[in-house]
């Protein structure tokens, strides 16, 4: 059988939207060959989007809070200031050290970050490689470490080419009239020069290995086309007014011939890697080319990342991989998996990616072991690993670190971190943990973000961005208050208004169920601002909250016309669809959703439900399956999985293992008691209590006419619509929640619920007389038929909530039947709630007196 | 470095390409081959340059 061969391409920055206009003119024809004859789509990337996180991602299969890699720098162990972030730093394997210790022919070049170069079972040429300093005829050492084996460092030096080597002939194809430009003065030429030579020389000892060396697995990174994209994007067609027309006519064609040159490349991979190899090419992130570049880069660490956009590229070329085919949803986590599948080899459980099985032809057999951490054959003869990576008290040389890090600097992928080295240190450990915080939340793991986040606002409460970030965290996880507080922070600490700051503020306002004042303050950023990243999304979020649901449908395809691949448009698009009941362009709107973001476990679920809806049952199993995997605690999509196999598809024996994993989330159980207002629920409370259950109040509204015996609430129960955070204080006690707000009891608690049953006409007469007794002005002479209907609707969306819930069991009370037989009603609870009450105890406070408003015939 | 044979670049009509000395972004792209091929015919163009201005400063 054929040996599999893979190479492994990285073009950081690549995007689509300015890529397919040059494959389609036929200017980038090696990239249209390998397209028509493969897969393509776009690649998802992952928050913080820094290149050494991203391309590290990229290799393990992991987030970045479990490769270690944070940033461009860290402090240096020596306790000496600061140094570039070493491949060191990573805390697992790649994709080379578990193709190296199963003996394949592994061989890396230029991947960020891999200095020192890794003793893997082949070449690895570093990330420092290929950067030159001085003049062309000045020393161009090569650092130690830059390649193994190191006896090849001597050739691989010859192989670089420096920028001053290059000529007219090279500089002419990306500025046309570059002759009219005076160098002395402009340095733009140059840096073209720089990228144009630290490609070309990463190209070099990549064809070369190809050309000479055994391989079964190549990687070769090239960064050129994110720096020709933050260099020049801004030149790019269409010109901008703040644009300076001389500028824009010399430098227009940068980015468009930086693409064609990576095109010519990739002719001269494909032709060595041969039609046997498969081929992937993919990018990091996107950059945007349009109307959503920005015009002013913040002047904070990481700034120019303003300019990435969310998607990157991916093609998939070679034997067994469908042709002239698309890819969906696929993320830069998917890479390192979709490898091992192609190498036939088990995918971790503790990656996060998945293997990309929709570009094979034939579906592959998927094996899976718990982590490649656990699996380390014996080491090789000479000591080394036989995984390739370094030891771990390899020994660094601090004057050569130094080196390095002048290198970034001057390279301007970090500031001058100055004379200060303890001012340096701090500010590169923030900027590591902000960007870790950052992970986190990407990640969903919004408790450990919000920790680092707090501690940063702590002790740099000037920060903004580190204040903004928390806010948001706060807002997205229900702390209202917590959010409102770092808000009125940043406020207080600004110098003028800020358009973002209205949009965090009005996204607070929406969490805080404040919708019109929230559609008020977009619509002011709209008016006063312009056009602001996502705020029609907001407009959008605000009206569908309104229930004003074509002005909803209205904004959100204003966003979508300005950012088609945004994915939260989409899944907004279709929560519109959703409660319009128009379901079938709801499943088109969410599949574009996961299409785009794969990781999007509500989307998924509302892919089930709308398919539930249509009633296409197996197919919207398969929906909330995706969804449980992606987000195991979901319940919601657990309970409807249950619901279908037990009442749709009368398989109920399909149903059992999803009770067992339902059973095994649930946190704990309490008992509710629900009703109308002035049902009879504090009475039921004070029977609880008499009988022997622990009551869940905080006694903060005290009897009085209306109550005389007290209310028995809880004020955390009134936001349970956006606060759960007291439910683990109610285990095992008894809590009162009005039926109106059952619906919003999570699905990983177990409820005993007694609803308490009041003819609806005394439930309103009795809400009347409390408040004329609060001396409000009621009408007492013209019967409230909307709100007697409202109630009764509750009333049968409560049974049909309750029939639905696996988690519920509902006991229903009559309130007279209470009062004129307590006992039979006491032991009818008692039996209820396990039969440890008190009955005789629960009977002695009810006081028959206290019915008031009673109908002498009960109407339904 | 393995020794080569010497390489003759061809266009896709099949004519000779003759190397430039100032080099060419198609000879960059063919990697490490047409970087070495561009410095050999640079090295060689000089070099008969130099030559040929000996020549003439011997003359005079």
């Amino acid at each position: 059988m054929k040996k599999k061969k893979v190479l492994l391409i990285g073009w950081d920055g690549a995007d689509w939207k300015y890529l397919m206009p040059l494959v389609d003119k036929g200017l980038m024809p090696n990239l249209k060959k390998l397209i028509e004859g493969g897969s393509m789509g776009r690649l998802a990337t992952l928050d913080p989007p820094l290149s050494p996180t991203l391309w590290t991602s990229i290799s393990t299969g992991k987030r970045p809070y479990k490769h270690g890699i944070h940033g461009f720098t860290e402090p240096d162990p020596s306790g000496e200031g600061i140094r570039p972030i070493y491949i060191t730093n990573r805390k697992c394997k790649a994709i080379w050290n578990i193709l190296t210790q199963h003996q394949l022919k592994t061989h890396v070049v230029g991947w960020w970050p891999s200095h020192p170069a890794e003793p893997i079972n082949g070449t690895m040429v570093s990330n420092l490689y290929q950067r030159a300093t001085g003049g062309l005829n000045d020393p161009w050492p090569m650092l130690k470490g830059t390649v193994h084996p190191a006896e090849q460092s001597y050739l691989f030096a010859k192989l670089r080419v420096h920028p001053h080597e290059l000529t007219g002939n090279h500089i002419q194809p990306f500025v046309e009239k570059a002759e009219q430009i005076d160098q002395t003065q402009d340095k733009r030429l140059m840096s073209i020069a720089k990228i144009i030579a630290d490609c070309s020389s990463i190209h070099s000892a990549a064809t070369y290995i190809m050309e000479n060396e055994e391989w079964d697995f190549m990687a070769v990174y090239y960064d050129a086309i994110d720096h020709f994209c933050h260099g020049f994007m801004k030149y790019h067609p269409p010109r901008r007014p703040h644009i300076p027309m001389r500028d824009y006519e010399l430098f227009h064609d940068v980015v468009n011939s930086g693409c064609r040159y990576h095109d010519m490349m990739l002719g001269r991979l494909m032709q060595l890697a041969g039609e046997d190899t498969t081929i992937i090419l993919i990018s990091d992130h996107g950059f945007h080319p349009d109307h959503n570049r920005p015009t002013t880069i913040p002047k904070e660490p990481a700034g120019p990342a303003i300019e990435h956009s969310p998607y990157g590229i991916i093609v998939m070329n070679g034997p067994g991989i469908k042709k002239d085919s698309s890819i969906f949803g696929a993320s830069l986590l998917d890479i390192t998996p979709t490898l091992l599948s192609l190498y036939d080899m088990p995918v971790a459980e503790d990656m996060d990616g998945k293997v990309l099985l929709q570009a094979f032809e034939h579906t592959p057999e998927i094996t899976s072991i718990k982590s490649w951490e656990n699996i380390n054959p014996p080491a090789n003869e000479d000591g080394s690993s036989a995984s390739g990576q370094h030891p771990q008290n390899i020994e660094i040389d601090i004057e050569e670190a130094r080196a390095e890090l002048q290198q970034l600097i001057e390279l301007g992928y970090i500031a001058d971190p100055g004379e200060n080295s303890d001012a340096a240190v701090k500010a590169t450990v923030d900027e590591n943990n902000y960007n870790l915080a950052r992970a986190y939340i990407d990640g969903q793991k919004w408790e450990e973000g919000i920790e680092i986040l707090e501690k940063l606002h702590k002790e740099n409460p000037d920060t903004i961005r580190f204040s903004i970030r928390l806010a948001h965290a706060y807002q997205a996880t229900a702390k209202l208050k917590d959010a409102r507080r770092v808000i009125n922070h940043i406020r207080d600490n600004s110098e003028r208004e800020s358009p973002q700051l209205d949009i965090l503020e009005g996204t607070l306002l929406l969490g805080e169920e404040r919708y019109k004042k929230a559609l008020e303050l977009f619509q002011k950023v709209e008016r006063e601002a312009g056009e602001q990243a996502n705020l029609h999304l907001r407009i959008a979020n605000a009206y569908l909250r309104l229930n004003r649901l074509d002005d909803a449908e209205q904004a959100i395809l204003k966003e979508l016309k300005i950012n088609p691949e945004e994915a939260s448009a989409h899944y907004i698009l279709g929560l519109i669809y959703y409660n319009q009941l128009r379901y079938e362009e709801a499943l088109d709107a969410f599949f574009d959703t996961v299409g785009l973001l794969y990781y999007y476990p509500a989307a998924h679920f509302y892919i089930g439900e709308s398919l539930y809806f249509l009633e296409k049952y197996e197919k919207a199993l398969e929906a909330y399956e995706v969804c449980l995997k992606l987000a195991p605690s979901m319940n919601a999509a657990r309970q409807r999985i249950i619901s279908i196999y037990e009442h749709r598809l009368g398989q109920p024996g399909k149903a059992l293992k999803y009770k067992v994993s339902f059973e095994e989330s649930i946190k704990g159980e309490m008992v509710v008691v629900s009703g109308l207002p002035r049902s009879g629920t504090s009475m039921m409370m004070q029977m609880l209590e008499a009988g022997g259950v622990e009551i869940f109040t905080d006694k903060a509204r005290t009897a009085d006419e209306n109550n005389p015996k007290g209310y028995y609430e809880h004020e955390a129960v009134k936001a349970l619509a956006k606060n759960k955070k007291w439910l683990p204080q109610a285990k095992d006690k008894g809590v009162k929640v009005i039926a109106q707000l059952l619906k919003y009891l999570p699905m990983n608690y177990r409820y005993k619920i007694i609803f308490m049953e009041r003819d609806v006409y005394e439930v309103v007469q009795s809400q009347q007389r409390m408040l004329q007794r609060d001396g409000k002005k009621v009408r007492t002479d013209v019967l409230p038929t909307n709100l007697i209907s409202a109630y009764q609707k509750t009333l049968r969306d409560v049974k049909k909530w309750a029939e639905e819930r696996p988690n519920v069991e509902i006991q229903y009370v009559r309130y007279a039947e209470i009062v004129e037989q307590p006992f039979m009603a006491a032991m009818q609870i008692n039996d209820f709630l396990g039969g440890q009450l008190r009955p005789e105890q629960m009977v002695s406070v009810i006081d028959a007196k206290l019915y008031r408003e009673r109908k002498t015939q009960t109407t339904a | 470095m393995k020794e080569q044979a010497k390489v003759e670049l061809r266009t896709e009509q099949g004519e000779v390409f003759e190397i430039p000395e100032g080099g060419s972004l198609g000879l960059l792209a063919l990697g490490y081959t047409g970087l070495m091929l561009w410095r050999e015919k640079r090295q060689e163009i000089r070099q008969e340059r130099a030559t040929r201005q000996s020549d003439v400063d011997s003359a005079e």
